[in-house]
């Protein structure tokens, strides 16, 4: 039979952001306690910040009948001399709740084994809810749980009801020390905000009236069609900040988009300021007009009322003393200006110094870093005065205050005393990319300044050896490995993983180069979602160059997936094979005048067209050698390479590897798996 | 017009009718309410608790002269603390906001996820900032380890910042606004109380107080708290402790501490909450008999 089976657990609220990241983990982990109780079937998941509801349309009211197969001790162990049966067959008897007589036998691995074809009767899946229920939240993971009372168990916050209704049944459980109650909350704004539901029918059309909306996709449609509304009747553009739309959803019961305002005067600051003050401290959406910010800001409450002046007003009181603050600040900043003497006692890391003397470091590395790129026109002078100035905002009030505002405000400083263009920008730029889907710097220049720090941060931690482990990476040396890479192919910056990392960390101690470079390629194979032997076959060309590596992996990867490659593939594996001990690194010199035969001498004259061609990239190039398959082919066929005349032997030999070290150039292919 | 007294009072009206006793504010400086012996020590009973107090509370490094309309040196939090933490205790924590006059069916009252931690109490525990239509007015959480101990029983520890809520009350934009009482048609404001004390406060912590005076102050109130330990009176060692916490929070506003002195100070004074609970925690059994039997 099937029932409609709602499941409601009532919370204190639940902080949005652990619970948005737990979402998927909560679905699927109720999709396995079906499985495991043999309940599969189709449910909807839904919640607010005050509940995790639980909706099946079509539950099973039990589960089947099933059958156990048993298996048991080998009959010569189960019968003595006589026929008796021994400990064995008496204990597995006991196992299947029968009396040996009625066990059967089988055969098991050549044996002939106690057998027994248990019949399992279902369960009422109403005497499973309660055990599924609290293996269900129990396998929630939010980071941080708690204990309220005297309760032993622990969840993100206080549990504090239950309601299980099975069609129109109540169903009797306790969870988490609370007992189950066809009671559920509406807003807490509404007047007797408990009721009594009797069946699932009801108590969607309880919560309809009651101003929950318990759908979040509902939610966040009410907040974007009230956003539009809002946005036509003020002809203003409201940013739609996607984690903090997220966030609002996850975080109000009844949501509705109010437009509230702060005094003109608070525009003098930067408007990042104002929005990142808006959005960090009270979760506000910023307002533009004709693409510039204006003194209006978005709330979303979630009060279940028509009159919303008080909140509007309250908003906008709250948000006053904020700005007040932050134009305090600024001007202060504004007064003092750019400066890294209080660097100097500001601590880097214990071993490592201060910060003056990571910003010295990176001078160093920045102009190495000049005169490396020097055909890229970046002025070095100004280079070095970017650097200088680029951690300088970390003593500013403003950034005291608002840590995420860090460069942003470094570069409206320099800008206002006066810096060149590319040093404000440069400063602004000198995180990025600061996650994985951040922009890079925009510029040839701000990308330098952003590899210097980016560069002096990996060689400083890996001269103390504290190199990343595991998860664990607090200086974040990886996303600095990965920012890297990135800048370097989107501003064709060569840059040799090996050889300049080499050259610019001379003047740090310790390094242990091996583990640097491993640590670089450790971050191309994070990087690159191919084959992994694709990248390993490109490595094992001995390319260390991130462009150039770059470009092999794509024009391999590419291979790979063209048609018939598979066929062309083992023909280069059977040329590599042969060639394995062959000294390639010496000359491979082939004599014309030894090609006997015409399958060698078409080979070899496909191939030294192949070697003469010019080539617009690896790609091309590969597409050429793979080319050389149907010589290749005919050559295996017809001609012997293992003869016995020495001469004609390595010959042949030197002929087959140097095609094999034409492809070695670009890629390792006997490394390749497919 | 509720004026600042009456607040006090309402809250602890309030409270009491709760079921919690109002226990006076602490005489010895603290940075907050949750210093108070009647939340930090008792918070680790395992018996039921429930007390309501004004808490004087001073954060010298918050001091602005007087003149920030929204920052002080020394403020009023008024604070209850409820062990083992009732089941209904967010409806009873917005009866309290309704018993001050606010009609919650008007304003947008949010409970945003919040996790407190104290380095210097070893203690920590989740629960929420209330927001009130936007402004955080009070700070809700459940303990779940004080002085470096797990809570057994977990209690509830409700903080109100008064001079908020009495702006957002009166509709002033300053603090010193606040109409602290009334007498007939005179009014004394919160400035004719405080504005003095924060001015002179203000220059004392950020430029006056005795930078080697209070170094030399710290150790001999720590070595005082380990003494009192070691002769096994952790009520004692508390206050002292308490006090080599307000000597440090000076020490904090004169900028006396570079970054990693800061991180050892605050161990420091962790080591000595530490110590305090753990005794405390330790003499529960025998404390409980001495005060019981006679």
């Amino acid at each position: 039979m099937l029932q409609k089976l709602l499941i409601e657990i009532g919370v204190e609220e639940l902080p949005a952001i652990p619970l948005i990241r737990e979402l998927t983990n909560i679905q699927k982990s109720w999709f396995d306690i079906l499985h495991a109780n043999a309940l599969a079937g189709d449910f909807e998941f839904y919640y607010t910040p005050r509940r995790l509801v639980l909706w099946h349309e079509a539950f099973r009211s039990r589960q089947d009948d099933s059958i156990e197969e048993l298996y048991g001790a080998p009959i010569k162990i189960a019968y003595d001399q006589d026929g008796n049966p021994t400990a064995a067959a008496l204990g597995f008897a006991k196992k299947c709740g029968v009396s040996v007589d009625e066990l059967g036998r089988s055969t098991k691995n050549n044996q002939e084994v106690l057998y027994y074809k248990k019949h399992v009767e279902g369960l009422e899946s109403v005497e499973l809810l309660e055990s599924m229920i609290d293996e269900w939240l129990g396998g929630m993971s939010f980071g941080k749980s708690m204990r309220w009372a005297d309760c032993q168990k622990s969840f993100i916050r206080p549990i504090r009801w239950v309601n299980v209704l099975l069609d129109n049944r109540e169903v009797e459980l306790q969870i988490y020390g609370v007992k189950s109650a066809s009671t559920t909350e509406l807003h807490r704004m509404v007047e007797q905000s408990s009721v009594v539901v009797s069946d699932a029918k009801e108590y969607f059309k309880a919560l309809e009236d009651g101003f929950i909306i318990l759908d979040n996709i509902k939610r966040k449609s009410k907040i974007l069609r009230e956003f539009k509304d809002l946005e036509d009747r003020h002809s203003v553009q409201i940013e739609v900040d996607q984690d903090l739309l997220e966030e609002i959803v996850a975080i109000t019961e009844y949501p509705t988009a109010l437009l509230g305002s702060f005094d003109e005067k608070f525009l003098a600051l930067p408007p990042e300021v104002i929005i990142t003050s808006m959005k960090e401290h009270q979760r506000y959406f910023a307002v533009y007009k004709d693409a510039k910010l204006t003194n209006s800001f978005v709330v979303v409450s979630n009060a279940a009322t028509d009159d919303f002046d008080q909140i509007i007003r309250g908003n906008e009181r709250v948000l006053r003393p904020r700005l007040e603050d932050a134009l305090f600040f600024y001007n202060n900043d504004l007064k003092a200006g750019l400066s890294i003497d209080a660097l100097d006692r500001v601590g880097f890391l214990d071993k490592l110094g201060s910060l003056r003397e990571k910003i010295e470091r990176e001078r160093e590395i920045a102009q190495a870093l000049a005169s490396i790129y020097s055909d890229r026109s970046v002025d070095a002078k100004l280079l070095d005065r970017a650097l200088y100035l680029a951690k300088a905002d970390l003593s500013s009030e403003m950034v005291y205050e608002f840590t995420e505002l860090q460069g942003v405000m470094g570069s409206y400083y320099a800008k206002a005393q006066g810096e060149d263009e590319a040093v404000v920008l440069g400063i602004r730029e000198q995180y990025l990319p600061d996650s994985e889907n951040s922009p890079l710097p925009s510029t040839v220049f701000s990308s330098l300044v952003s590899l210097s720090i980016k560069l002096d941060t990996i060689f400083s931690l890996f001269s103390i050896n504290m190199i990343p482990t595991g998860s664990r990476d607090p200086f974040a040396l990886r996303r600095a490995v990965n920012g890297i890479v990135r800048i370097s192919l989107k501003h064709r910056v060569e840059f040799e993983i090996d050889k300049t990392v080499k050259l610019l960390s001379q003047n740090y101690s310790n390094i242990d180069y091996e583990k640097l470079e491993n640590f670089f390629i450790e971050r191309l194979y994070g990087y690159y979602d191919v084959n992994p032997s694709i990248i390993k076959a490109v490595l094992g060309s001995g390319e260390r160059e991130i462009l150039r590596i770059d470009a092999k992996i794509k024009a391999l990867s590419s291979l790979l997936l063209s048609d018939g490659f598979e066929l062309q593939f083992s023909t280069f594996k059977r040329v590599a094979n042969i060639t394995k001990d062959l000294n390639l690194l010496s000359d491979l010199h082939v004599d014309e005048a030894l090609l006997e035969l015409e399958a060698e001498r078409s080979l070899y004259g496909a191939f030294k067209d192949c070697q003469t061609r010019e080539y617009d990239g690896y790609e091309e190039q590969l597409d050429a050698l793979f080319a050389l398959k149907e010589q290749l082919d005919n050559f295996f066929d017809t001609v012997m390479v293992n003869v016995e005349d020495r001469a004609l032997q390595e010959n042949r030999k030197a002929l087959i590897g140097s095609i094999y070290k034409a492809i070695l150039n670009i890629a390792d292919i006997k490394e390749i798996t497919l | 017009m509720l004026t600042f007294d009456e607040l006090l009072l309402k809250l602890q009206e309030f409270w009491v009718s709760e079921g919690c006793s109002i226990v006076q504010p602490y005489d010895i400086p603290a940075g907050a309410g949750t210093f108070h012996p009647a939340t930090f020590l008792r918070s680790l009973d395992s018996t039921p608790h429930s007390v309501a107090y004004v808490a004087p509370s001073r954060r010298p490094t918050d001091g602005r002269y007087a003149q920030n309309p929204n920052r002080l040196g020394s403020y009023y939090q008024f604070q209850a603390f409820i062990k083992p933490s009732p089941d209904d205790i967010q409806q009873i924590y917005l009866r309290s906001l309704e018993y001050l006059g606010l009609d919650l069916s008007r304003h947008d009252v949010r409970f945003v996820e919040d996790n407190w931690e104290s380095p210097t109490l070893g203690a920590w525990g989740l629960g929420w900032e209330v927001w009130l239509d936007g402004m955080e007015i009070t700070q809700f959480t459940y303990f779940q380890q004080v002085g470096g101990i797990s809570c057994d029983s977990v209690g509830v520890e409700i903080t109100y910042g008064t001079e908020r809520l009495a702006m957002y009350l009166q509709g002033v934009e300053s603090i010193f606004d606040i109409v602290w009482s009334r007498n007939g048609s005179t009014e004394v404001l919160y400035s004719d109380i405080h504005k003095e004390s924060e001015i002179e406060f203000s220059k004392y912590n950020f430029e006056i107080a005795d930078i080697e005076y209070l170094f030399a102050d710290f150790d001999a109130k720590s070595l005082e708290c380990k003494r009192a330990l070691e002769a096994g009176l952790p009520l004692p060692a508390y206050d002292l402790c308490m006090m080599a916490s307000h000597t440090f929070n000076t020490l904090d506003a004169r900028k006396a501490l570079s970054q990693t002195q800061r991180a050892e100070y605050i161990l420091k004074i962790r080591s000595l909450t530490k110590g305090c609970a753990e005794l405390y925690k330790e003499q529960e059994q025998e404390r409980f008999k001495r005060v019981k039997n006679n």
